[in-house]
């Protein structure tokens, strides 16, 4: 492909995801810079194997495997600052009471997972792929992902759960520091 | 749905939730449930304690979902990306092969990825992601939607600014605005925003300090994109009601409009209204039919 028309298609990728790219790298990072980072790792190698993407239509879902890609790579380069595996609750049938939580509890629950369970989770929310699309991304068997999901939002749950009291005490308080 | 949970299920409730946990139902599956799932369903709802923990974990899920997705992009990040990608094309047309050999293929239609692509160090990439110069990175990226406005509000006592003072000299560009660092100070949105289909914060959240005031009103750029629909762009400044000498009433669309004018040759409509001690004003540069329409959706029983 000539260079005008590989910019154009990629400028025009660029338009058609960057913002859910940036927000889904953003949840995965839970940083600005990460999040910037990410999304333009993931164009600029779009960029370099587009000839590899035959149908426009399934762009999203390509971009989205680049994307998990560099996530993991780069993560596993980095500290781990998650809980382990076997420290996150099995799933329990015990109701969830509805709660107050904002973006960054939800940012900070998120961080406290490790990268195997926050992708299918961030992605589940996202309402970008299917648990059988996530299962073929990231080459792991159905029941796995059900399980990491499953598991993930029960962290989540019990996570913003448990902050409530915090988080009602801060929205009465409106002169005191966020500061935590 | 009965009040009993049947022992003789194929699934029982642990498995049965668990299972749900994987799709999305709302308040239908969004895609065809298999054999697994239609008994986990079918077993959810015909066992009231399962039920009620399903409805409230939907309930959650939905929010959880609202607030996952409420993230701010970076302002310029789209000609960023662009400019990146073009000075890439510049470099593959000097040195194509030492980029292209790097021998893996990406995934195509969610096929998994060869593990192993070209490391970046010492690359074009690299040079590219140290050189990040955004305007605005210091901001955080999120705006706390939450529902019920988890927000702190700065304390910033003084006089009372007059709607028509607000009209007059809110900018329309974040030009020297400061930016707000910490979101969580901002108030809550109209609470009809997070759910219009369409409307986004699209830049970085600013204090704006009306000149001979002590009192800081948040601006907040937006956009609002629907089908069939000119875009409509705009700032939303809110302040704390008692801050406001003349506040606007509840929010009514004939009432809402405040100012129909030109600024720099370009028309500006102005609509304002008050919520839950908060007054907010929408600047919209275009007629006033743009921000009616807007109002519509933004009306409580509306959205
Ligand atoms: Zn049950």
């Amino acid at each position: 492909m000539e260079s005008p028309e590989l910019q154009q298609r990629v400028a025009e990728l660029i338009g058609q995801h960057y913002e859910l790219l940036y927000r889904v790298s953003f949840r995965l990072t839970g940083s600005t810079a990460d999040a910037e980072d990410l999304t333009q790792q993931t164009f600029l190698t779009a960029h370099q194997k587009l000839h590899q993407l035959r149908e426009l239509e399934s762009a999203k879902s390509w971009l989205l495997a680049i994307l998990r890609h560099h996530f993991f790579r780069n993560r596993s380069r980095a500290a781990r600052q998650s809980v382990p595996l076997d420290s996150l609750p099995e799933p329990s049938d015990s109701i969830d009471e509805p709660t107050v939580f904002d973006s960054e509890e939800l940012q900070l629950a998120l961080n406290e997972l490790p990268e195997e369970f926050r992708f299918p989770l961030v992605l589940y929310y996202f309402h970008e792929l299917s648990y059988q699309e996530i299962a073929t991304q990231l080459d792991i068997p159905l029941g796995t992902v059900m399980s990491r999901l499953s598991r993930g939002k029960q962290h989540l749950r019990r996570r913003l759960i448990a902050e409530e009291t915090t988080i009602q005490a801060l929205i009465i308080t409106p002169t005191s520091s966020l500061t935590r | 749905m009965t009040s009993f949970c049947p022992e003789s299920d194929a699934v029982n409730c642990a498995v049965a939730l668990e299972r749900l946990d994987c799709v999305w139902i709302d308040p239908v599956p969004d895609e065809p449930l298999d054999a697994d799932l239609s008994a986990a369903m079918e077993h959810v709802r015909q066992c009231s304690a399962c039920w009620t923990t399903f409805e409230k974990r939907r309930e959650c899920d939905a929010r959880l979902a609202m607030i996952m997705q409420t993230i701010l992009v970076p302002v310029g990040l789209r000609e960023q990306l662009l400019a990146r990608t073009a000075e890439m094309s510049v470099d593959l047309n000097i040195n194509t092969d030492a980029i292209l050999k790097t021998g893996n293929d990406l995934p195509v239609n969610g096929k998994p990825l060869v593990e192993k692509l070209g490391h970046r160090e010492g690359t074009y990439e690299a040079a590219l992601l140290r050189r990040r110069a955004w305007t605005i990175t210091t901001a955080a990226a999120m705006l706390v939607f939450a529902a019920s406005g988890s927000w702190l509000w700065h304390a910033m006592q003084g006089r009372p600014t007059s709607v028509q003072t607000l009209c007059e000299l809110t900018p329309l560009t974040a030009e020297g605005l400061p930016i707000v660092q910490d979101l969580s100070q901002l108030p809550a949105l109209p609470q009809s925003w997070p759910r219009i289909k369409g409307l986004k914060i699209i830049g970085v959240p600013c204090w704006f300090q009306p000149p001979g005031s002590k009192t800081a009103a948040s601006w907040i750029p937006f956009e609002l994109r629907q089908p069939k629909s000119k875009p409509i762009h705009g700032v939303l400044l809110t302040m704390l009601r008692e801050n406001v000498l003349d506040p606007p009433s509840e929010l009514m669309v004939q009432s809402a409009l405040l100012k129909y004018a030109h600024r720099a040759g370009k028309p500006l409509s102005v609509a304002g209204w008050s919520e839950q001690g908060v007054v907010y004003l929408c600047f919209v540069n275009d007629e006033p039919a743009a921000i009616e329409r807007l109002m519509k959706l933004t009306m409580p029983t509306a959205a």
